[in-house]
């Protein structure tokens, strides 16, 4: 279709300005400015118009095939993720565990030893306990 | 003119035009849509879509000129500076 000679060339512009051109004439001008080395200079800026709009057409054919190729990849992620996984614990996990249990033995065995060995009354009779307190403090008062 | 370049100046471009006319162009001129398709996605008749699609082609056009003449100056004047 770049067999479009200058004259067609031009009037099919006039006409493009004017947004009366079919989809078919807006496409031999795409063809005509894609596929000729040669453009005259008074064309040279239609041509960068046409650059332009063929580059974003790419860019969109492109966003759609990429958009396609992630959907397929989600598609076959979902059956991977459908099939029964077996999963490990992790070591971490098990090692926590094993430390809290440690902490919850070791500290009921000091509260056990502690009230084991605590303090005993060394006096039956409260009376004589006071007594004899009254009798160390009396002592260690005078000293 | 690079393919990132083009990129960049179209879409500085659109973002000079109405609402409109950057629907329309992206509908005519980048998806390849009818004018009677592109009636149907606007709900505008196609004398309106013709009349927007007209501006916004010449204000491209117009745009384009703008771009490659500042372009030339700025190469002019980075050049003086070195100078």
């Amino acid at each position: 279709m770049s067999t479009m000679d200058i004259k067609q060339t031009e009037h099919l512009l006039k006409k493009y300005y004017e947004g009366l051109t079919t989809l078919a004439e807006e496409r031999m001008l795409q063809e005509y400015f894609t596929e000729t080395q040669e453009i005259p200079a008074e064309l040279v800026t239609s041509k960068q118009q046409f650059m332009l709009y063929k580059t974003a057409a790419e860019a969109r054919l492109n966003a759609e095939k990429l958009e396609l190729r992630i959907a397929a990849l989600i598609d076959n992620q979902a059956t991977i993720t459908l099939e029964p996984v077996h999963q490990r614990k992790p070591m971490y996990r098990i090692l926590a565990a094993a430390t809290i249990a440690l902490l919850i033995g070791v500290s009921g065995l000091f509260i056990y030893l502690g009230q084991k060995n605590g303090p005993k009354d060394t006096f039956a009779d409260p009376m004589i306990a006071y007594n004899e307190a009254q009798k160390a403090l009396l002592y260690v008062s005078q000293k | 003119m690079e393919r990132s370049d083009r990129t960049k100046l179209l879409n500085r471009i659109m973002d000079k035009l109405p609402e409109q006319q950057r629907t329309i162009i992206q509908l005519r001129e980048i998806e390849g849509f009818e004018f009677e398709e592109i009636a149907l996605i606007t709900d505008m008749n196609i004398n309106a879509i013709r009349v927007n699609l007209f501006r916004a082609r010449n204000k491209i056009k117009e745009e384009i000129i703008k771009y490659e003449h500042n372009g030339h100056q700025t190469n002019g004047a980075s050049v003086k500076k070195i100078l």
